[in-house]
Formats: C-alpha cells, structure tokens, sequence
C-alpha cells in the first residue's frame, strides 16, 4: 500500500481527474477548489483490512511473550517446588503456539493447566503456594484477556512520543491529533465488547499530568461526556458520539512540512496500522500555506467538537454592512417634510457635542436633502447587502415618530464614553427570585423589564414611574376619531380603575406590573420588539408565543419545534424572528405567518443560544459543538441544505452569549469558559480573544456609539473594555495577531463588583447609561453550617 | 461529574424495589455500570437547563427536565417550588462520607392554596457614578486592587477620615461592649459579628482592642483587669467572626494583643477562661488569613514551641497552658506533629508542681486534646499500650488510655 508523495499534488501539478487516481491507487487524493490546499481520504477496502488484520494479529503474536507470563511465574516460583516452574513453562509454550485462538479458546487451555497445578500443589500439603498461585494466574488471567487493548495502548504511546521527538517549533501541529486518536480508539475498545480495558485506557491517558495540560484542556466538557459512555449500547444512543463520529470528519490544520513527515509516519512506515485506520476513517487534514501556525494560535483556535473550520468553509462572501439607506433615510425624508412645513424650529436641539456618526452628519445637512440623498446612494457601502435583499416592511406613522424623537432626544445627548469618563452603572438587583427567575430582558427604550419564571408565568415591569398602558377595548376604539393626529394616544386607557390594587404600591419601586399567563413549561427566552408593542417568549413545552404589550395577551403561539425552545430573538426591524431550539434546529419566523420560514438544522447538536444580524440579513447561532455559525437568512437554491454561511471554533466551553458589533462586521463570543472572542465576519477569522473574568460571562452589550464593550460575569462582576480602540489598533496593524490572547489590562477600563448577584442582563440606555440586571443569590446556609459543625 | 455507584448498594435497591435477590454478580455489575451512564447521562441533560438559566444550583425540576427529554417516566412529587430552604439540597457529613437530601418539611394545606405571590422584588441602586463605586451598603467591600499601588501611597499619608455619624457609632458600640451591663455586650457583639458597615471603622476597632490590652496588662494597673481583657477579647472573637469584614490589614495589631492575653505571666481571677478565649481567636485568625506566604502558622507554632520546649523555668505554668492550649486549637495535624513529642517531657515536669490545681487543669487539658487527636490517627479499637507509654511517658500514658476506653 503506498501514498503517492504530496509533492505530487502540488500546486504546480495539480490531479485534475480524482477518479483516476483512485483506480491506480488505494490512495484517493482530492485537490480541492483551491489547488493549495490538500485532502486526503484513503478507502478502507478490502485488502487494506486484511493487510490490517495481518498486522494486528502479528503484533500479538509479539505481544504476547512480553506479557510476562514466564518471568512473573518464575520470579515467584522460588518459593515452590521446582514442578510448579516447569509445568508453568509448559503454558507458555502453549499459549505461544496457539496465538491466533480466539480469546475464549486460549482462556480454556490454562484453566486445564491450572487445576493440575493447583491439584499437585494441595497433595503435596503447601496451602501458601496454593495462595501465591492463586493470585498469580488472576493476575495473568487478566492480562491475557487485556491483550486485546495491547495495540491501542503500543498505538497511541507510540504516536505520543512520536510528537515528543518533534522539535518545538511544529510539535503542536502533530499533537493536534492525539486528541481525537484517543477517543476513536476507546469507542472502538467499548465497541468491541472490552469496557474494563477501555476504562483502563481512559483512565490511563487522562490522568496524565502532561497530555491534562496540553491535548485534553480544551475538551474537558467532552471527556466527561465520554467517561460516561461504558456500553455498546449507550454509544449507539449517544449524541455526543453522533455529532463526533457521522457529523463529518474531524478537522486538522497542517503546515506543509508537518504533513508530509506524518504522511511519512502514518502511510509510509505503517508502524501502527492501527492510527493509520482511524486517520483514513475519521479524520481530514487540510495543509495550511507557509511554515507551521503559532502554537498560541492553534491553542486558541482549537475547542470545537470536530477539530477546526474548514477554510473553505468561509470563503464565501457575507454583507457584513448595516443598511444605512433604510429606516434611516426614510426618517430623514419625513422630517424634511415636517420642517418645511413648520419651519426649521428644532435645529437647536442639534449641538456641536453630539458624537459623530453618520446619522447625525445627515441630520445635520438636511436642508440639502435632495443632494445628500444622491451622494448617499452613491457612497454605498460595498459590504452592504442590498435592500431589497431580505424585504422588510415599511415603518410604521408611529414608529418613524419614534424614531425621529430618539435622535433628538437621546442621541443628541448621548454620553461620550472614553477612559477619563467611565459609565455610570445603575444596577436592578432581583430578590426572592433565585431558582425561579429564568431569563430577563429589556426593552430597547429601557423602560420595560420582562420576566421569565420557571412556572411558565412572564411578568413584565415599568421601569420608569410610568404606567403600563394599555389599549382600549374594541367597543371604545370604535367611537373614537380616526383622522385626529393624536389617535394613539387617544387608543390607550387613561383611566386608572383597573389598577387600583397596584395603588397601595405607589411608593414601591416597580410601580406597576402585568403578569402574561399561557405558557405551559418554564420560559427560557424572551425578547422585545423595538416599539416595545410584542413580546416573544419561548418556552419548555416545545412553543414560542408572541404577546401584544398593548393588550397584554397573547396574540400567536407558534408551533413547528419538537424539542424545548432555548431562546427567541426579534431582528434589528422587528418582524422577523428567529428561535433555536434543542430539537437541534434554528428557525426563521415571520409575525405574521404561523409557519416556519426557515429552517437551519445542524447535524446532531442543540443550539443554545442565537443574534441576529443587526442588518437582519444573518442570524449568528452557538451550538453544544462549542462551534460559532453564521446563517443566511436568504433563500438557498432549490433542494440545497441550509448551510452556514461562517463557521468559528475557538470556545472550550458552552457559549452563553452572542452579539453583533454596531457596525456589523464583528461577532463577540462568551460563555462558560471565560473568553470574550472577537470574530471578523469577513472572512471568519479570530481578531483577538480577551480573558479577565474568572467564571462565566452571561451577558453582554455594547454603548450605543459602539467603543464600549460591556461583560456580566458569575464572578460577580461587571468588566468595562474599550472595544473602540481594540478595533482601531487591529485596523493599524498594532495588535499583536501572533499573540491573539490580548492580556485583559490593555482594553479593561474598569471592574465593578456586586455583592451577591450574578449579571445575567446589562442594557446600555440610549444615552449611554450602563443598566445591570441580576437575581440575587442567596448564601447557602446550609454548607456552611455543615461544615461548620 | 464521575458518577459511580457501587454495586452493593445496586444489589440492595434491586432486592428492595423489585424482589430480584437472585440476580448473578455479572447482571449486577453490568446493571451498576448501565445505571451509572445513564444517570451521568442524565445529568448532563439537566445540566442544559442550568446552563441556559445562569445558575450554579441544580433542582429538581431540571432533573425532570432530563427524564422528559429522555421520554422516561417523569417524577412523581419531590418538586420544590416555595422555599429556597427546601430547594436545595443539604450537605452531611459523617465519617468522611458525605450524603446530599433534601429536607422535606410538612406543608399545610393552606400554604398551597394560597397563590405564591412571591414577586420578584427589585432594588435598584448605583453600582457605579462616573466609574467609581460608591461605598454604600449594597455594594461589596473594595479590596484596594493591587493595580493602584500609587492611590494606595496616597491613602497611607491622608489621614483616614470618618463620618460623624461613624464616630458617634464608634463610640457607643464601644462603650456598650466594655459596659457591665451583660445583655447590651451581648447586643453590641451581635453587632460586631453580623454588621458589615464595620469595614470603615474597623481600624479603630482593631486599635482599641490592642491599646486596651496593653493598658491592661501593664502591672501599674490596679483593679482586676481580666474582666477588661475578656471583654476584649469576646469583641475580636465576634469581629473575627464576621464573614464580611477584612481583618487581614490589621493583623499585626490584633494577633499581638490576643497572644498577649493568651501566653500573660501573671494569674488574674478566672485567667482560664481568658486564656481558652484567646486560643480560639488565634485559632480563628490563623485559619481565616494564613498563608503560605505569610507565613502566620509558621510563626505562630514557633512562638509557642520555644516556650513549651524549654526545660528551665524561664517560663510560668500559665504561659505554657496559654502555649498549650494554642497549639491544640490549630488543628489536629499540629498536634500530631508538635504536640505529641512533647508530652512526656511535660508528663515527668508536671508532677513536679506543687500546686495541686494548676497540675490538674493542665493534665485534664492535655488528656482531653491529646485523646481526641489520637483516636483520630488510630482509629482501631485496640490500643497499643505498649506505643502509649512509649509515646506519652508514664504519667500521661494511664489517663490517655482510660480516656481512650471512654471515648468508645
């Protein structure tokens, strides 16, 4: 069996017909779209089986001596009689003469051995060799039957030291695969009916300080998870095993060099048919460019369930640019109106101080309307996909009020958040709720704070002194006049009757609440259209309803997932929604329609948490895999499969949360194994990954003018970091890519620490107030007196 | 997260719930090992749900969780929705096997008719104005971070001001805890070990303890004293106690003061009690703050080695109790390895005081933590007698022994 030699698929001779080399070959050699990059799949048929059996059986045949059988029996015969070493002999001899017997078979033939030995033993009265012996042939017994695991252990040792020889500078490129070796041969030793061996297997090379520190640290959460799996039959069922071993091959970064001395290793010397096996089965090395990465990098990179992300993967082009000449302009098209026909009276609220974006710079010139629109449609931005690319609807009279009201209001007065002039933090501390509160969100104004519980129920709170309105009944709404410009607040109750009960809790904080009853399970997301008139809740029992904040009802339940609903989020526009779900799916919705519009599934893993894109053309998504995905909200072509369009592995642990920079083109990544990662949408790769926080990182967000980036931790604290200059210096080129982990002092602006409360919320308010939320833990009493006493 | 049961207590359950007595070793093992993977299985469900919720405590329900998205049969009962009492599960730990239950208390009925009208109640404060935190209750107490080591300089030459209201605080909680009246000390070290405002007035606190110790104990000081000293010493006893409060920045006023009161040459009324008193602070303060780079164990032990391991009388039989007693509080491992070698030589130095008390209350002392420590390293029932007299000497050996019997 030979591999041809890499340099023949080099990129100066490239295979042009693959079908070809797999009729000369046994080696099937695919250049890929790129002719720098390689793979390579080696068929397992037939005669390479055999050839394999062969080997393996011969390896017995050498293992077996080795098993000390004779010296062990001989070292201990010295206390007994000289006829007990000789017939001990006799066994051996056997044993080595029928090597190619099934276990069970060669198991009988000591046993015979073994009661005439113990047979004159106790005629000759020697109750302490008859002990001795005893112990000694168990001990064997179940060496002989360990014989079987011999070459995984001779296999995997020796790929280990192989990776010791190595010099440092490319020794983690071949310790990459140690990993995923690893665990294929301990499914295979479970599979094969040898669940002692393949615990003593396990226990053998996890316990090992050193792979502990290197090869195993970014798969603890897997390890545990294969620990568990002892039976054949639980690895038929397992999940992880699905997601592991048919969701695709396991991919391996390489450098050039790096595969062709383990093309040596692995095809060439076939020292251990064994590896040889599972590499060609399982496994997918792609040759990277240039000399071998950093071993910082592949550290950092490395995580994800099935290796790394095939490059080709995200080549594929993605309108990461926000969509500057929607809402935006239509505003600015409807205040010109309004001020040419009042008059230009609100120009005042416009000042110098105002930071400047883009919206404000076409506030300001809005006199030159017509011009600036044309100059605006000229200067599009080339990453911003088009509009008619995703449809969205038309704003709404009220919401373009809204809108307009903001600017003036809010963000002309927004807070300029620099290292001189840290966010105020104003902190909602829940009680009484630990164990019962779920989730929280709030609503894009900041002034209405949603809950949801573990009894299905969803309270929904005013956050300013105001009250909650709500509309009035259809018999009301009838008699009032429609063509009054004030007809919208003319639709909401003023009346206070119903809320009597609340009255006694005026001087209460939460001045006014609503409950929303209908769920049937906990409720595990939550999410708030921008005019704050739905709210999205997913829940337990497999739904997603859409209430209506106007009439505090629930308008639609939307059916479609099979499996308990994780989270729920509208897009940047409202409209649409998308929810993901452990049912393994992510779905598109639409308020209006009932149905699915897309469905996103992702092999074998959950997916936990989603974003939206804030250009609502993508969906970003973290799945059980640890594995980031980009999705297109775009039709695929007929009969195609969903596939994402951004792959990112780079977390060791379950990701909690997802966001989009404001300006579209990054994702920042965190979650349970503390890294906050910044991802570059253009072309997928890792910008850098910040590390500070000591515990889970649940909540996330970013200052309205984008330069700030906020984290909610477990650690019981809030950590501010100036994401601002984070992208300028990468935008220089002064950010040490080799380094990619950023020590935490260089953007960490400040820390603020809570007393018992776990951030699960933070909210930045349109002028850049910074708003905490989280439920209060409280100390558990009853550990501590335990131990106490 | 490794989950194993053993088989016994398999092959139990399986005779208890299913009347199979006559399952063969192999189906047991093979039944403990399926049950074992199923629940680490199980678990692993369960632990989505905590995940998805941001918390650190698994219920019960997310257990039911992982039963239904397994389609196994839901549980019955054991849900725990009122109180977080119930919720979680409590920790017992008995002869170093720790057992985790739930206590299940009886409801009333009318407890569960009425709705749980628990509302998440919120307060809102200011975590942070301008990027500072505010020193208000409601937030945590600020260790200065080791990054501001020049704010820290500043603060060391600025003399360290208090509110009226904190001065006036101070001075009434002091006065009530050296007030005779015994129910206002009583209240004032409530204070001291529940209040957590104390961090601002700590320093003061700390130096009126270590000045009123050395007030005290100097020989000029005419009436009883002790009484003054015990007063003291309950007040760090209680500030010690409180989880709150960092005493670490003013350790080397307040170790000084507790040792003095615990190694003080002189006999006062009721000097016994005093001495146990300080023990237990010493005790306290080294568990809370030792480390391995501060070394306060080490030099603790030392202090009271050199005065215990002296043979000549530079020392009172007071202060080698004090010593005494100190080593024994630290942990059973001190004794072992400290203690333990001394006692003979104690044992034969002993017999030679006159005073009959004395020589009693150190004996009754020395048998009593010196047994215990024992009996904790051999465990068996069988005591050498021959390894006690050769370890205690003749003196100590008898009454370690009878105790030892007494003990079982």
């Amino acid at each position: 069996m030979h591999f041809s030699s890499p340099t023949s698929s080099s990129p100066q001779n490239p295979i042009s017909n693959p079908t070809n080399s797999l009729s000369t070959n046994n080696v099937l050699l695919l250049p890929s779209n790129t002719t720098s990059k390689m793979s390579f799949i080696i068929p397992n048929n037939n005669t390479n089986n055999n050839n394999n059996n062969s080997s393996q059986q011969q390896q017995q045949i050498i293992s077996t001596p080795t098993s000390g059988l004779t010296t062990s029996i001989n070292s201990n015969g010295i206390n007994s009689i000289s006829n007990v070493s000789l017939s001990s002999g006799q066994t051996t001899q056997q044993r080595l003469s029928f090597p190619q017997r099934t276990t069970s078979q060669s198991q009988q033939i000591p046993q015979e051995e073994f009661a005439k030995i113990l047979r004159v033993l106790q005629e000759n009265n020697m109750t302490e060799s008859v002990e001795i012996f005893k112990k000694e042939y168990q001990s064997l017994f179940n060496k002989t039957t360990s014989s079987f695991s011999e070459p995984y252990f001779t296999a995997l040792d020796g790929y280990i030291s192989y990776v010791q020889e190595q010099p440092d500078t490319s020794r983690h490129e071949f310790s990459q695969l140690i990993y995923p070796l690893f665990v294929h041969m301990y499914l295979d030793l479970v599979e094969k009916d040898h669940a002692q061996e393949a615990q003593d297997f396990f226990k053998n090379y996890v316990q090992n300080t050193n792979l502990q520190a290197t090869v195993f640290a970014a798969h603890k959460d897997d390890l545990f998870r294969i620990k568990s799996l002892v039976t054949k039959e639980l690895i038929a069922q397992s999940e992880y095993v699905k997601s592991f071993r048919h969701n695709g091959r396991y991919w391996i970064k390489l450098c050039n060099a790096s595969l062709e001395l383990l093309d040596q290793f692995l095809i060439k010397q076939q020292k251990y048919p064994l590896l040889t096996k599972i590499v060609q089965a399982y496994f997918q090395l792609e040759i990277n460019d240039g000399s071998a990465r950093n071993a910082e990098t592949q550290r950092l990179l490395s995580g994800g369930r099935l290796g790394e992300i095939k490059t080709e993967d995200n080549t594929n082009r993605m309108y990461y640019g926000l969509l500057r000449d929607h809402d935006l302009t239509r505003i600015l098209q409807h205040k010109a109106i309004l001020s040419s026909s009042t008059g230009a009276d609100n120009e005042d609220g416009v000042g110098d101080d105002q930071p400047s974006t883009s919206k404000n710079r076409k506030k300001l010139k809005k006199d030159f309307f017509n011009q600036r629109q044309s100059k605006a449609s000229l200067k599009v931005d080339p990453n911003a996909p088009q509009l008619t690319r995703i449809p969205i609807p038309e704003l709404r009279e009220h919401e373009r009020m809204d809108l307009i009201n903001t600017f003036q209001e809010d963000y002309s007065r927004m807070l300029k958040i620099t290292p001189d002039n840290l966010p105020s933090c104003c902190y909602y501390t829940l009680l009484n709720g630990y164990l019962e509160i779920n989730c929280l969100e709030v609503s894009e104004d900041s002034t209405l704070l949603a809950v949801g519980c573990k009894n299905s129920s969803i309270y929904v709170y005013s956050l300013n002194r105001r009250k909650l309105i709500t509309m009035k009944l259809p018999s009301e709404l009838e008699r009032l006049d429609k063509s009054n410009e004030h007809i919208y607040e003319q639709m909401m109750t003023n009346d206070d009757s119903k809320d009597n009960t609340n009255q006694n809790n005026d001087s209460d904080i939460l001045y006014n609440q609503r409950l929303l009853c209908g769920h049937t399970g906990p409720i595990y997301g939550l999410s708030m259209s921008r005019e704050k008139w739905f709210l999205l809740s997913c829940s337990e029992d497999y739904t997603i309803r859409l209430w209506s904040l106007l009439t505090w009802s629930c308008l639609i339940t939307f059916r479609g997932h099979t499996q308990p609903v994780f989270d729920v989020q509208f897009g940047p526009f409202g409209h649409y929604f998308a929810s993901c779900s452990l049912d393994k799916t992510a779905r598109l919705w639409c308020i209006e329609h009932a149905q699915t519009l897309r469905i996103y599934t992702d092999g074998c893993n959950d997916i936990e948490t989603l974003c939206f894109h804030p250009n609502s053309n993508y969906i970003a998504t973290s799945s059980s895999d640890r594995i980031l995905k980009i999705w297109d909200l775009l039709e695929s072509k007929e009969g195609q499969q969903m596939k994402p369009i951004r792959q990112m592995s780079g977390h060791k642990l379950n990701v909690c949360i997802l966001k989009f920079s404001k300006d579209g083109r990054y994702l920042i990544s965190a979650g349970y194994d503390r890294q906050i990662m910044i991802w570059d949408c253009s072309n997928g790769s890792l910008v850098t990954c910040l590390l500070g926080h000591s515990d889970a990182i649940f909540s996330m967000d970013l200052s309205r003018d984008g330069s700030i980036l906020c984290t909610g931790s477990a650690d019981f604290s809030i950590r501010i970091w100036n994401f601002g200059q984070l992208i300028k210096d990468k935008d220089d080129g002064k950010l040490d890519t080799l380094q990619r982990v950023t020590p935490s002092a260089k953007y960490e602006l400040v820390t603020y620490r809570t007393k018992r409360t776990s951030t699960t919320l933070i909210h930045f308010t349109r002028r850049n107030l910074l708003l905490g939320f989280g439920v209060f833990i409280p100390p558990n009493d009853s550990t501590t007196k335990a131990t106490k006493t | 997260m490794t989950i194993q049961f053993s088989v016994e207590s398999i092959e139990y359950l399986a005779e208890k719930l299913s009347d199979c007595r006559y399952l063969c070793d192999e189906s047991l093992v093979y039944l403990t090992l399926q049950i074992s993977a199923t629940i680490s299985n199980l678990l692993q469900d369960a632990c989505k749900v905590l995940r998805k919720c941001r918390r650190n405590d698994l219920t019960t329900e997310d257990f039911a969780f992982a039963l239904k998205l397994n389609h196994l049969e839901p549980m019955y009962g054991g849900y725990t929705t009122s109180s977080i009492e119930r919720l979680l599960f409590h920790k017992i730990k008995k002869d170093n096997r720790i057992l985790y239950h739930i206590t299940d208390n009886i409801v009333q009925v009318d407890e569960l008719i009425i709705p749980q009208s628990k509302i998440p109640l919120d307060i809102i404060h200011w975590l942070a104005v301008n990027g500072k935190q505010p020193e208000i209750n409601e937030n945590p107490i600020i260790d200065i971070p080791i990054r501001s080591t020049v704010l820290k300089k500043k603060l060391n030459k600025t003399s360290h001001i208090i509110s009226k209201e904190q001065q006036i605080y101070y001075k009434e909680l002091t006065e009530m805890c050296i007030c005779p009246n015994e129910q206002k000390r009583k209240q004032a070290l409530l204070i001291l070990s529940a209040d957590n405002s104390l961090q601002q007035i700590l320093s003061r606190l700390v130096l009126f303890i270590s000045e009123g110790v050395r007030v005290n104990l100097t020989p000029t000081s005419t009436f009883d004293r002790s009484i003054i000293l015990k007063y003291l010493m309950q007040m760090s006893d209680a500030l010690l106690q409180n989880e709150e409060l960092y005493l670490e920045r003013y350790l080397h006023y307040l170790l000084p003061a507790i040792l003095s009161c615990l190694l003080e040459r002189r006999i006062s009324r009721d000097h016994w009690s005093l001495r146990d008193l300080a023990a237990k602070c010493c005790k306290q303060i080294i568990r809370k703050y030792a480390t391995a780079i501060n070394c306060l164990q080490q030099r603790t032990i030392d202090v009271f080695y050199r005065i215990l391991s002296k043979n000549n009388e530079d020392y009172t039989w007071p202060t080698r109790y004090g010593a005494f007693i100190g080593l024994c509080e630290m942990s059973h491992k001190v004794i072992i390895q400290i203690v333990f070698p001394l006692i003979k030589q104690l044992g034969e130095q002993i017999q030679s005081i006159s005073d009959i008390e004395l020589s009693q209350k150190i004996t009754e002392t020395v048998v009593k933590y010196v047994t215990i420590a024992y009996r904790s390293v051999y465990n068996d029932k069988e005591t050498n007698e021959k390894k006690l007299y050769e370890d205690f000497g003749s003196y100590f050996a008898p009454l370690i022994q009878h105790n030892l019997i007494l003990l079982l």
